[in-house]
């Protein structure tokens, strides 16, 4: 439906009026000060989580001094019933912010439920999240669909076939990593899926992937993506696929309308399962494959 | 026991005034068209007893006998007396001529010169195409809902939408009617048009308080409007011209005096102009275009009978198919309905009017390339059987009783498609079902010469059935389990209790005081993603999970005529109560309809609106028009959204002033003005921003809890008649929309500019003006 509102707003503008964009003087509501959770607990890794704190909305933001926001003084507890887990915090490479609280003991298995408590500032945060179990990707392919260009050659999405199980209710959520290339991985575009229109069927999709960090953040590398967000031929690429629950599967989907503060959508919180705090506690069921691109 | 209590009140009325009485009844029409005249005024003065014709122009009067002298008069039309002996009920049809004043005066209203002292109906309103076509609007083209959005208690959903919340109600809440057919869009290209083709109308009627209770469905407003019957005397065309689009309207007889036909048909040309502009550009594929087509058959078989068949049909089709690729996107919605209505007067006093209708909406979006393609389709069809009655036993008591049967059929978004060679989406069309009915009576009856009541009751049914998939979600929102329902077994039923009461104390002969009580039911609802009202809003019904919205408004006002009925006057308090109201829960995108129900995405609460309104209106003279204000307040609870905290309903404005008004300079020229103030639209603030993912989210504060600035805005027009014969006239309508070009924001959002690398970057608001000053110039023509 953006297409079709952008799509719309462009041409009743250009066609009616030619109106105009101006700035303007708003209000703003008054600041809090509340803690974000970015925590993962994943198949056969420990938890990694994120703490940061929120910044006033016109406030600056400068991620080579992420010391105004982060947070490295807190406790951070995961458990699984069993054992608890308590996280140390150290950097993280190539993530932003590049510091996490890792855990040392619990590895994230399949159907398996993982609590997480955080105590920062005399305050207690609570989640409680769940990993699914996973099925693996049928097959995996690359197909050129466009040219480079700069280079002019071949360029195309990843292409997966998937036997979806016959239960509703399975969440996906995809990432990219080029080995060599990417220190992190990365969600694909259109990252997060569900099997609600494919339920039960064997089917093919396609994977374009998003931009990474740098491409988001560095003036020189925004500017323009010559690949034009597809895999090129003499990459290698990791694709992560991961079964995630249905509320963190919630939580990405109502990222995509939180910026959306115009005329043709409201603005929506992002949604969070952390009581206490923003963000997410997402457990996520991870399949691996790397497709070579020749 | 309330319920059986107004019964009781309604017999009882029909045994005052039991005397030796006679009917004088029939139609009164226009002389050179032959087209009804609704609310055209039939009195007797010696016995100071009166009424006035309904929507189809009849009327029926209970007299003493003996010799009667009747008035019939309609403003812009030739008086007409007559005296008659009366000695058995008689059959009287008058045919009225345009007074020679209509072409030197403008009239903005058709009814009875006091009715705003007289009637007993409160926040009831009827504009006359003739004001309505003299109103300035962006582009010059005519538009109802503009228009209507200029009366007190009336909002627009945005800069330039013919969206429109009446006394604090949501968007869904207003019953809209082309020749009682609901139309469940009104609006084309986002709104900015609405899809009722002035050339093609006679009358538009807005209730915004005591909606009687031969209307029922929505609990705002009824927003009716009526089409020309087309001229039952001579062939006659004509149309018009304009930026924006152009019209062509084409009536006459097909047997004098006995039927007519009237069509109607507009189209923009907003592709055509693009095509030449976008080429080689970005948007080089895209092509948009919308079109109304109206059509009316009338056929008046005896003197007792009459029918009526009508249509619309209307259509937006957008288009893009991208010249770089094989990617084709496209979006077609509208409109269609058609109405067959027979009107038979079993007796002098007992008129029927019996209606079968079929009304469709839908809105389609198809996107496509080699290895994909995907279809949603929306939609809404409605098959209606309705039968009202009038009963007219004596003077003083005007009864209407009747009943409707709705069957819905709608489809909330329906998917389907096809990624490689695998087809997903529904097993066929994911439809919902309902039945509706309602049955009702009312007296309008005159308890003393001040006192007048108009008491009614009305008995609504609901009834969503089968086939039908309910799917449960356990408490962390996955599906843990399926009911299906079979064809026609019932999923939920709701019965509805509808009192309607109002009453008007006559204080003089040029004042009054009125009150109104009503209590509404919705079974239908729109889930809206935005206030402007997109097309893919959805329509959804009363289910097991949703329950009917209810209203119930509370009215008192004070009406005054001066100047032998040239000023009218009116202030009207109101307060409204409105439950079960639906919204999108928070976060939620909307999604298709399949392995889930929509209405698991919503979340369910309350409304309070109260306000006071203003209006003072000049109905004749070279100067007319009208000055509304209206101070408001709409509020919202909805225990789990905004953290549980009452919040301002995105249309609330606090204050709000229309002023609409026309001079007649010369037989040549007229000038006509709108200004409208109002407060400015309310936002959500920004309150914080987070880090998620290496990216920054907002945390939004309190919904609607800011305003914008003041929303202003002045309109200029001048109509020049350039020619005007017996046989042709032709007239050139100028405007200038917006005049001192005030920058209105259409929204507002936050603008990044720098590196959050090197702490460069900060955020601006900006906002979007969608119209700034905007000539333009419409032609139009007519052959007689």
């Amino acid at each position: 439906m953006k297409t079709l509102k952008n799509i719309f707003l462009f041409l009743s503008v250009l066609a009616l009026s030619g109106g105009c964009e101006s700035n303007i003087d708003l209000e703003l509501a008054d600041y809090e000060a509340k803690i974000s959770v970015e925590g993962y607990i994943t198949t056969g890794k420990p938890a990694r989580i994120h703490l940061t704190r929120n910044i006033e909305f016109l406030g600056t933001i400068d991620l080579t001094n992420y010391e105004d926001f982060i947070i490295e003084d807190a406790l951070v507890v995961v458990s699984n019933g069993i054992v608890r887990d308590t996280c140390e915090f150290d950097v993280a490479p190539g993530y932003l912010p590049p510091v996490a609280y890792f855990g040392t003991q619990i590895i994230g298995q399949e159907n398996q439920r993982y609590d997480l408590e955080v105590y920062i500032d005399g305050k207690l945060l609570t989640a409680s999240t769940y990993i699914p179990k996973v099925n693996s990707l049928d097959s995996l392919w690359w197909k050129a669909d466009d040219v480079h260009l700069e280079t002019g050659d071949s360029v195309g999405p990843i292409h997966y076939q998937y036997s979806d199980p016959d239960t509703l209710g399975n969440y996906y959520r995809l990432y990219y990593q080029r080995i060599g290339i990417d220190e992190i991985p990365f969600a694909t575009s259109g990252a997060t899926r569900t099997d609600r229109l494919v339920n039960g069927l064997t089917y093919e999709s396609t994977v374009y992937r998003s931009r990474t960090y740098a491409e988001r953040y560095v003036p020189e590398e925004s500017e323009s993506v010559p690949d034009q967000f597809r895999f090129v031929p003499g990459q290698a690429v990791i694709l992560y696929w991961d079964a995630i629950s249905s509320t963190t599967y919630e939580f990405w989907q109502s990222t995509r309308n939180n910026e959306a503060s115009d005329a043709f959508s409201p603005s929506q919180n992002v949604a969070s399962n952390i009581n206490g705090g923003l963000g997410i506690w997402g457990g996520y069921a991870e399949s691996i494959d790397t497709v070579y691109i020749p | 026991m309330k319920n059986i209590a107004l019964i009781g009140v309604l017999l009882l009325s029909l045994t005052l005034s039991a005397q030796e009485n006679y009917t004088v009844s029939g139609y009164v029409t226009d002389a050179a068209t032959g087209e009804s005249l609704i609310g055209a005024n039939v009195f007797e003065p010696s016995q100071s007893l009166g009424t006035s014709t309904n929507v189809y122009g009849f009327y029926s009067l209970t007299l003493a006998g003996g010799f009667a002298n009747i008035r019939i008069s309609y403003l812009g039309y030739k008086e007409f007396d007559i005296t008659i002996p009366l000695k058995s009920d008689t059959t009287l049809s008058f045919e009225l001529e345009a007074s020679s004043l209509i072409t030197d005066e403008v009239v903005v209203t058709a009814d009875s010169p006091d009715r705003n002292v007289e009637g007993v109906d409160m926040g009831r309103v009827d504009l006359e195409l003739d004001l309505i076509k003299q109103i300035p609007v962006v582009g010059g083209e005519v538009d109802v809902l503009k228009s209507i959005q200029l009366l007190p208690g009336v909002q627009s959903a945005a800069e330039g939408s013919s969206g429109f919340y009446v006394r604090g109600g949501g968007a869904d809440q207003n019953l809209i009617l082309l020749d009682e057919a609901v139309v469940y869009n009104a609006s084309h290209l986002l709104g900015f048009f609405s899809v009722f083709n002035a050339d093609a109308l006679k009358k538009v009627e807005l209730i915004k308080g005591g909606m009687p209770a031969n209307y029922g469905g929505r609990l705002s407003s009824v927003l009716d409007i009526s089409q020309r019957d087309g001229n039952y005397k001579r062939h006659q065309q004509q149309g018009g011209i304009g930026l924006i689009a152009s019209r062509i309207t084409a009536e006459g007889p097909i047997v004098e005096d006995r039927a007519s036909y009237l069509f109607s048909a507009r189209r923009t040309y907003v592709d055509l102009f693009l095509a030449p502009f976008v080429r080689g550009t970005e948007i080089e594929g895209n092509t948009y275009f919308f079109y109304d087509l109206n059509l009316k058959l009338n056929y008046r078989l005896t003197d007792r009978d009459r029918i009526y068949v009508s249509g619309y049909f209307g259509r937006d089709d957008f288009v893009f198919n991208d010249p770089k690729s094989d990617y084709q996107n496209s979006i077609p919605w509208g409109n269609a309905t058609a109405s067959v209505r027979w009107n038979h007067l079993f007796t002098d006093k007992l008129f029927v009017n019996t209606t079968a209708v079929f009304s469709d909406y839908y809105f389609q979006y198809e996107a496509s390339n080699s290895t994909f393609d995907y279809r949603l389709y929306s939609g809404v069809q409605d098959y209606t059987l309705k039968t009202d009655f009038s009963y007219h036993p004596n003077p003083r008591n005007r009864i209407k009783f009747g009943a409707n049967y709705i069957r819905h059929i709608i489809t909330p978004s329906n998917v389907g498609g096809r990624q490689q060679n695998t087809s997903f989406g529904a097993k066929g069309v994911n439809r919902q079902h309902a039945h509706e009915a309602a049955v009702y009576a009312l007296n309008d009856f005159d308890v003393s010469e001040r006192l007048r009541i108009n008491a009614g009751l009305r008995v609504s049914f609901f009834n969503q059935v089968g086939p039908f998939d309910r799917y449960l979600k356990d408490p962390n929102g996955s599906i843990e389990d399926t009911v299906s329902y079979r064809t026609g077994e019932t999923v939920q039923s709701y019965l509805g209790w509808e009192p309607r009461f109002s009453a008007r104390y006559r204080l003089n002969d040029k004042s009054s005081v009125k009150i109104g009580l009503v209590r509404n039911y919705q079974y239908l609802h729109l889930v809206s993603f935005s206030a402007l009202g997109l097309p893919s809003d959805l329509w959804l019904p009363s289910s097991d999970v949703v329950k009917p919205q209810t209203g119930h408004q509370y009215s008192v006002g004070y009406f005054q005529n001066f100047r032998n009925n040239t000023y009218e006057f009116s202030i009207e308090v109101f307060y409204k109560e409105l439950d079960n109201l639906v919204a999108y829960k928070e976060g939620v995108t909307p999604n298709e309809n399949i392995a889930d129900n929509p209405d698991n995405n919503l979340t369910f609460g309350t409304g309070e609106a109260y306000g006071v309104e203003f209006f003072v209106k000049k109905s004749t003279g070279k100067l007319t028009g009208w000055v509304g204000y209206t101070l408001s307040r709409s509020l919202r609870y909805f225990p789990e959204l905004n953290e549980g905290n009452t919040f301002l309903a995105i249309y609330d404005r606090p204050h709000d002033i229309s002023i609409a008004l026309n001079y007649k300079l010369s037989e040549k020229w007229s000038l006509g003005t709108v200004f409208v103030f109002g407060s400015g639209s309310n936002y959500t603030p920004p309150k914080s921003r987070y880090l998620i993912d290496g990216q920054f989210y907002t945390e939004w504060g309190p919904r609607n809890s800011k305003c914008l600035p003041a929303y202003h805005r002045l309109d200029l027009s001048a109509t020049w008649v350039a020619r005007k014969t017996k046989r042709f006239e032709s007239s050139f309508v100028f405007s200038v929309y917006n005049a001192y070009n005030r920058q209105n924001p259409f929204f507002v959002y936050f603008d990044g500019q720098g590196s959050i690398i090197d702490g460069t970057y900060s955020l601006a608001a900006r906002q979007i003006t969608l119209f700034p000053i905007l000539p333009s110039v419409t032609w139009n023509f007519k052959f007689l």
